[in-house]
């Protein structure tokens, strides 16, 4: 019983051990070099990070404004049209970012490429499938008579909704929040296609140190080590606010 | 057994099996019929794979196994794979049509006895700008820091070649430049305000994004071509310089087919076909004995071929030596680091904070 | 107010397919410039077909994608029965096993350059296969799970009170319960790395790229309309994986599960 129990337990911990604990630990490694800790403090790493988690912030908080009422519309819906509904909305999420990505920049007006603006657009358009979702679950476990109840206790339906349905929601919320700031606030393909000389991102700064730039490995290991660093902050927050079991 | 494995091994190795050229060049660098012409007088197959930059070709080169015989560097790399033993000796005595090779290509900075590279085409970086939307028409690179053109106008997303036109501004000498010019350099350039960094403004010169690109000429020819009404786009090489940049053919360390590669080597420096891959892709020939065969339009065409004056404001860039190399690259990545975007947007950033501490905060009040 | 919610919706959601539409419309498109419309054309298609770099891009994609997959989806598999029992450090092991998924890509992408250039490994298949295993284990491991927890353990125990050994129990009833979990778990993994872009950048050289890197290395170089050509296929291909990944989930499994 136990030996099953280690076979099972030993081969994915072994893989993940190698390819993702090992190479942190070498990202680590660059990073806390002299060279790695220079760029750690000089103050184009910080006006990156600054403008990184701005654009991720604000395409965050634009995606759950447009996510909401189209997730709690979806989960009002009959049984039949929910699931076309919900199809539909994950579709796209199964296909090439990049080619959506493309496909925004074939289909945007010229005037408003190559912009901040255009960026958060389309980080708020490749990620709704994300927001809504869970969005979605959460609003759809909602006792509706809890809402009745508030009404007839007299909240109007405005009040309702801040008061009661929102923080109910918020598991979904929170949940739709991180899976759509994270990726964003590393993204590069993104910015690059459609942010011009504006919206140069950590992840675009990181590619460029290990890509363009021979000997720029620590550079990039520093930057690397600081966006992990901070997605680790910001999950562990996360993962305090709710409670999980098994793996999901 | 044995004569099944003898009979085998006559049939493979005796066979009408044609040698094999692994060619790695740049994209539309060929004429229609160079490597099919090659094929059939030599017997033989091409493989041809393409470029996408020079980090590209380094990668590939390292480790003396590519695969490849003849490969493509630009003059800029030169010394850096000649340093690091990228690249195989060439054998002058293989190579009879060297003598075609205009005198002032030979023994460049780059590579003093032509020992490892043979000029291929050449040609400048000036400015490509829109006709009709920049006048009068730009003859400074100080025109890219127009605020009139403030976002329409585009730098080549290189390191070298966009410090190049920051320097020329300067006074200072890309060709050779020293740290306090890359520091002067760098605080022009994040005073700069480019719609983008790229280095193949084609697309956004013939759709009218970009009214100045810092530009290759032979990209700025095929814009000009490219939006059918060609006196739109314009080429300039600006008053206080331009680079000049040299592709060169050469062979790579471990080439399989050594002599083969020679002798494509010198297939190529035959006058009529430089002239027909000159007469195909529009750029300059560093083949004398070829320019009598060139199209007229090519030899007269101005963004192919500068006049000597323009010629002589051109700087040849080259790699720079280590330290000055790391100032360079930090300069690069504060440069592409700084954008414009960032101030109004963290003024945006912040009100958004606000906003979610706001709601955080009345959903944990309940 | 349903109705402006309904609406709303509707908008939405075109606005999430009107780009990939042009995309495809336009790569039928004759003129060479894709703003305005020439005629139509099947050329681009003909160019791809000819197009030898494409061909051994596509073929890259696909033997990525099928080596990670199988890796991925046995030790995905394996971590998502170990997570069953309760032992000390599991919170631990979970995060491990989710990490993949919750970091940006590009920290695990350069993360895995970094480790394979200090161990002089040059990028090539093997690293991206390697990569790529790495995040669709935590993605089968999530479906996996998923399935497990629907499932109903007292079969498995009641078939080890009816004497079967405990790997006769796994065999022949916990697996085919689970098996359209997996099979999920195979096409996302499968699909996610079809369409993987930055862990496929950073650890494949010149040579090696697939089609996604293609498509990035296109748009960098000028845009040609083949370009809408390789898109339009690539979105083909996941449609089809997406279509594929529903009928088996909808397979009914004898014994075991719902």
């Amino acid at each position: 019983m136990k030996a099953r129990f280690v076979a099972l337990l030993v081969p994915p911990t072994l893989w993940l051990a190698i390819f993702l604990v090992v190479p942190a630990a070498i990202v680590s490694a660059n990073a806390f070099t002299a060279e790695g800790l220079r760029h750690l403090a000089s103050p184009v790493t910080w006006t990156l990070f600054a403008r990184s988690f701005s654009i991720a912030l604000v395409a965050t908080t634009v995606c759950l404004a447009a996510s909401y009422p189209a997730a709690y519309f979806i989960a009002g819906c009959a049984p039949r049209w929910r699931n076309l509904l919900l199809f539909l909305v994950v579709l796209p999420f199964w296909t090439n970012l990049l080619v959506r990505v493309y496909a925004l920049k074939v289909v945007l007006p010229e005037a408003f490429q190559n912009s901040t603006g255009a960026v958060v657009f389309g980080l708020v358009h490749s990620f709704l499938p994300f927001m809504i979702l869970p969005l979605y679950a959460s609003i759809e476990k909602l006792p509706r008579r809890l809402l009745e109840a508030s009404q007839d206790l007299g909240a109007s339906p405005w009040m309702s909704f801040w008061k009661v349905t929102v923080p109910l929601t918020a598991p979904g919320i929170g949940a739709g929040c991180i899976l759509v700031f994270i990726p964003a606030f590393g993204i590069f393909a993104l910015p690059e296609f459609l942010g011009g000389a504006q919206a140069w991102m950590l992840g675009n700064q990181i590619e460029l140190y290990f890509k363009k730039q021979q000997g720029s490995t620590a550079a990039g290991s520093a930057l690397t080590l600081l966006l992990l660093g901070c997605t680790v902050a910001l999950t562990g927050v996360y993962y305090r606010l709710r409670k999980t079991e098994g793996l999901v | 057994m044995k004569t099944l494995a003898l009979t085998a091994f006559v049939l493979f190795a005796g066979g009408a099996r044609p040698a094999e050229l692994h060619v790695f060049n740049w994209a539309d660098y060929f004429a229609p019929d160079t490597v099919s012409a090659f094929e059939k007088e030599f017997n033989c197959k091409i493989t041809l794979d393409y470029i996408e930059s020079s980090e590209t070709l380094r990668a590939k080169l390292q480790g003396g196994r590519s695969g490849y015989d003849v490969v493509f560097p630009s003059d800029e790399v030169m010394p850096g794979f000649i340093a690091a033993g990228l690249l195989e000796k060439i054998d002058p005595a293989k190579v009879p049509n060297l003598k075609n090779l205009a005198a002032r290509f030979r023994g460049l900075p780059y590579d003093a006895k032509n020992e490892y590279s043979i000029p291929y085409m050449w040609g400048t970086t000036g400015i490509a700008y829109n006709i009709k939307q920049v006048s009068p028409p730009p003859d400074s690179w100080a025109a890219l820091w127009d605020p009139k053109y403030a976002g329409r106008a585009t730098l080549l997303d290189d390191a070298l070649e966009a410090f190049a036109a920051s320097m020329w501004l300067e006074g200072a000498d890309p060709g050779r430049p020293t740290a306090d010019a890359i520091e002067k350099a760098k605080q022009r350039l994040l005073k700069a305000r480019p719609l983008a960094y790229d280095s193949s403004p084609k697309q956004r010169l013939i759709k009218g994004e970009a009214w100045l690109s810092q530009c290759f000429n032979g990209d700025a020819l095929q814009a000009a071509d490219a939006a059918e009404r060609s006196a739109d786009i314009g080429y300039v090489i600006p008053k206080e310089g331009g680079t000049q940049w040299i592709d060169n053919m050469a062979i790579a360390k471990g080439a399989p087919n050594s002599d083969l590669a020679h002798k494509f080597l010198d297939y190529l420096l035959r006058p009529e076909v430089s002239a027909a891959i000159s007469n195909e892709v529009f750029f300059a020939n560093p083949n004398e004995a070829a320019q009598k065969l060139i199209k007229k339009e090519v030899l007269e065409n101005r963004f192919a071929n500068p006049s000597e004056e323009d010629l002589k404001r051109c700087a040849l860039l080259s790699e720079l030596p280590t330290d000055l190399k790391k100032k360079l690259d930090d300069a690069w990545a504060e440069v592409k680091g700084s954008g414009s975007g960032g101030i109004s947007f963290l003024m945006v950033g912040a009100v958004a904070m606000v906003v979610v501490l706001v709601v955080l905060f009345m959903i944990v009040k309940k | 107010m349903r109705k402006a919610l309904g609406l709303y919706t509707a908008v939405l959601l075109a606005s999430l397919y009107v780009p990939i539409a042009v995309l495809v419309a336009f790569s039928f498109n004759a003129s060479k410039h894709g703003v305005t419309w020439t005629g139509f054309t099947l050329g681009w298609y003909g160019e791809l077909a000819r197009d030898g770099q494409v061909l051994n891009e596509l073929k890259n994609t696909v033997v990525i994608a099928a080596a990670s997959t199988v890796l991925a989806t046995v030790l995905g598999t394996l971590a998502a029965l170990a997570a069953r029992s309760h032992f000390r450090g599991k919170r631990l092991y979970a995060t491990l096993v989710s990490l993949p998924v919750m970091i940006p890509d590009i920290v695990l992408a350069c993360a895995l350059y970094a480790m394979f250039d200090a161990v002089r490994m040059s990028p090539s298949l093997t690293n991206a296969v390697l990569g790529h295993t790495t995040f669709n284990l935590a993605y089968v491991a999530v479906v996996v799970s998923a399935r497990l927890q629907g499932m109903d353990r007292s079969v498995e125990l009641a078939a080890q009170d009816l004497g079967a050994s405990p790997w006769e129990a796994f065999w022949k009833v916990t697996l085919p319960a689970i098996l359209p979990g997996i099979l999920a778990g195979a096409v996302l993994a499968f699909t996610l790395s079809l369409d993987d872009f930055v862990v496929t950048y950073f650890t494949t050289g010149p040579g090696d790229a697939t089609l996604p890197v293609r498509i990035y290395s296109m748009v960098r170089f000028g845009v040609t309309p083949k370009m809408n050509a390789v898109s339009t296929l690539i979105l083909a291909v996941s449609l089809a994986l997406i279509m594929l990944s529903l009928r088996i989930s909808r397979v009914p499994v004898a014994g075991g599960g719902r």
